[in-house]
């Protein structure tokens, strides 16, 4: 399969979010409002990526040929607590007004089932080499990023019209985003 | 608090789904199926209620720092067992849970539940707050995938994934002369179809509490 392919497919064809359903909390939490959800999608699409590329470096050099792949789900996890912490660590000390921005939801990348979603997928259910992981995995946080920005900015409009009064909060959200569901469900076999 | 209320409190009041909207990822991924979302739910509350036990026993001799790192091993621990057991003893649901099988680690019912719960309470309590919040989230998922799986299917197939029931079958075979299974709409087996179910279930539950408020005052 060509990376091109790859890349469409982990956008729009099995998106992150409308197609697999990873990282759900964060996508209703988080969209609220334009700006933390594209720094969220920002943050979220580092996290992912590098956390697949090191999963899969350790997945392929050392569970595979020690026989020990069935721990992959622990080392994984503490591979992604180690690196959401370093990540954090980092934004504090170079970009403070980043870091107050997303507050409370950095640390909460550790728990987003998409990083580790992402990471079981690379190494398991799909054979693909380092470089196609790498791609695969860049494309996917992309297609997260991308959604959740799109999905912020409709919930943004939405505030200005009237919503009946059952549906307010996260029930019209979830009507949105089964919307925008079937709308990315006419990519299906695209690629 | 009462353990009888420790074990009901999560089926309504505080229910992890539809109140706290936590877990909404299996909530919404293994609910197309009636007997896949039981099969998740017995696993989470098998997961909850370990997790919990153990963290509440540990709690003393965790360094505050290290709290949720440490608290992810341990789930991450019990959820490689439960998957083992699982892939040896019910193979079919452990092919079709897939990857939301080791993403229970992950779900944020039993980290919120070990930090905000287990980590403050005895032994006991945390343990009946472990099967009391997983029967919670069973509850909604039986809810949510019931009424997925009659719209798309028109009916609710048994048997298939779960090892305890004897004969496999579904439920219109239980009421003679119905076949209702030609009128499926097929969306609510789609992934985009759990979106509208769980939104119109959530609008269901915020007018009942409107009302619920209304009549009160």
């Amino acid at each position: 399969m060509n990376l091109i392919g790859i890349a469409f497919g982990a956008i729009f064809v099995s998106n992150v979010v409308l197609a697999q359903f990873y990282g759900l909390c964060s996508f209703l939490g988080v969209s609220k409002k334009r700006g933390p959800a594209l720094s969220m999608g920002a943050a979220v699409t580092l996290v992912i990526t590098l956390s697949a590329i090191i999963s899969w470096v350790i997945d392929y050099y050392i569970l595979v040929p020690f026989d020990l792949r069935y721990l992959n789900t622990i080392v994984f996890i503490l591979v992604i607590a180690a690196f959401v912490q370093l990540v954090e660590m980092t934004i504090k000390r170079f970009s403070p007004p980043l870091y107050q921005s997303l507050g409370v939801y950095l640390p909460l990348i550790t728990t987003n089932c998409a990083v580790l979603g992402v990471a079981i997928d690379a190494t398991q259910q799909l054979s693909y080499n380092f470089v196609e992981t790498a791609t695969y995995a860049f494309f996917i946080s992309v297609g997260y990023a991308f959604v959740i920005y799109l999905f912020s900015a409709i919930r943004e409009e939405m505030d200005a019209y009237d919503v009946p009064r059952n549906y307010q909060g996260l029930g019209v959200g979830l009507i949105t985003a089964f919307i925008l569901a079937m709308a990315f469900s006419g990519f299906v076999g695209v690629v | 608090m009462k353990s009888t209320e420790l074990l009901t409190r999560g089926l309504t009041r505080e229910n992890p789904v539809f109140v706290m909207l936590l877990g909404m990822c299996p909530a919404l991924a293994v609910t197309a199926r009636v007997e896949t979302a039981l099969g998740m739910g017995i696993l989470v509350i098998l997961v909850l209620t370990l997790s919990n036990l153990f963290v509440s026993l540990v709690k003393d001799y965790v360094p505050d720092q290290i709290r949720v790192p440490s608290y992810i091993v341990i789930i991450a621990a019990f959820v490689t067992m439960i998957s083992m057991l699982t892939e040896a003893f019910a193979y079919d649901l452990f092919v079709s849970l897939g990857v939301f099988l080791p993403l229970i680690v992950v779900n944020c019912i039993i980290l919120g539940r070990a930090e905000s719960f287990a980590s403050k309470n005895k032994p006991i309590a945390s343990m009946l707050d472990g099967i009391g919040m997983g029967l919670g989230f069973s509850l909604a998922l039986i809810i949510i995938s019931s009424i997925r799986e009659v719209l798309s299917s028109g009916t609710i197939v048994f048997g298939e994934y779960l090892p305890f029931f004897a004969t496999p079958g579904d439920v219109t075979q239980l009421i003679a002369g119905v076949n209702v299974s030609d009128y499926g709409i097929a969306v609510f087996g789609l992934p985009a179809g759990a979106f509208l179910t769980v939104g119109l279930i959530l609008a269901i539950r915020q007018g009942m509490q409107v009302r619920k408020e209304g009549a009160s005052a």
